[in-house]
């Protein structure tokens, strides 16, 4: 019985730790499995200096630290880990949607029909294409700043405040584009849903959703911190 | 941490016992949270980790990476003038020192 109970009072210690740590899944598994496994390294060296097994638990997770503790020292790495990861993917949904767009205007064309004749439907349509153009720099650029100020050094460039600002910069233009795209394709001529347009142009609203839950995934993990 | 691992990989734990065991227990944090460092080291290039498994668990080992290695040498080269500039401030006075005029 005192095998479970020390088994017991590991998976205890360890599922708070995974609790209270912010981030995705697979991270937080990381971290516990770490925790695991220099927590009965430690145990057993208890245990040869003579401790009780649940003894030799409870006394290498005092010396670990409480489970908050040990949850907010691995925040801000998590944290960073994270905005890194979903910074490197924002990156990429964006540059495979220019690539996308690129080839769909090469060799889909754009027909004139595409654009609404008159009105304020043109005029919704031509600003939102604008829109459509320019987002993407602003969103690259405070992406790329996001890798930047979590790069390779000792501790982040950027203060917390700035990198929270910056991902929140990011999912807002990100959120403008889905909007902007979405008016396109509501304003846009029947031209935009023939054939092969129909799927450059839903391939175009995934890549871009894509990235924009990405973005938002990184919002929620920079402002969640260790979880209460 | 960097200095323990100069001899070869090692785990999160054994980086822990070897620093107490150098230091004779004078480095006595929250073990838990110098996992943390570990990993803020790797982020900066200093050290790298590879998961392998052990007794049926998961472990994380790390190594020094040739930046490491560099840094290693440099804040070493540092300490060493800094003890000894120190050291040289406060040495006591021997005999054939003089007071500036």
């Amino acid at each position: 019985m005192p095998r479970r109970d020390a088994a017991g009072l590991l998976d205890a210690y360890l599922h708070e730790i995974g609790r209270l740590l912010p981030g995705p899944a697979r991270a937080r598994r990381d971290v516990v499995d770490e925790l695991r496994d220099g927590l009965l390294e430690a145990a057993a060296a208890h245990r040869d200096g003579g401790l009780a097994p649940h003894v030799a638990i409870r006394t290498a997770t005092a010396r670990f630290g409480t489970p908050a503790e040990v949850a907010a020292a691995h925040a801000p790495e998590l944290t960073l880990g994270q905005s890194r990861r979903s910074s490197w993917r924002v990156l990429g949904l964006l540059l495979a949607a220019g690539l996308t767009w690129l080839a769909y205007r090469h060799v889909l064309g754009v027909p004139a029909s595409v654009v609404p004749a008159s009105g304020p439907r043109r005029e919704t349509f031509l600003i939102m294409t604008s829109v459509v153009q320019y987002l993407p720099l602003a969103t690259a650029l405070s992406s790329g700043g996001l890798l930047l100020g979590t790069g390779r050094l000792l501790g982040p460039v950027l203060p917390d405040r700035c990198g929270r600002m910056l991902a929140c910069t990011v999912t807002a233009a990100l959120g403008a584009h889905v909007g902007a795209m979405s008016t396109i394709m509501a304003t846009g001529g029947a031209e935009l849903w023939t054939g092969s347009r129909t799927v450059a142009v839903a391939l175009l609203a995934g890549l871009v959703g894509g990235a924009l839950v990405e973005s938002m995934r990184a919002v929620r993990f920079r402002f969640a911190g260790p979880h209460p | 941490m960097l200095a323990v691992l100069e001899a070869g990989p090692l785990h999160g734990y054994a980086v822990i016992r070897a620093l107490q065991v150098r230091s004779d227990g004078a480095v006595d944090l929250p073990t838990g949270t110098i996992y943390p460092v570990l990993h803020r080291l790797e982020r900066a290039g200093l050290l790298r980790s590879e998961w392998g498994s052990t007794a049926g668990r998961r472990r994380r080992v790390y190594a020094l990476t040739g930046g490491g290695a560099r840094a290693l040498a440099h804040q070493r080269r540092d300490w060493t003038d800094f003890v000894a500039v120190v050291g040289d401030v406060l040495a006591p006075p021997s005999r054939g020192d003089h007071a500036p005029a």
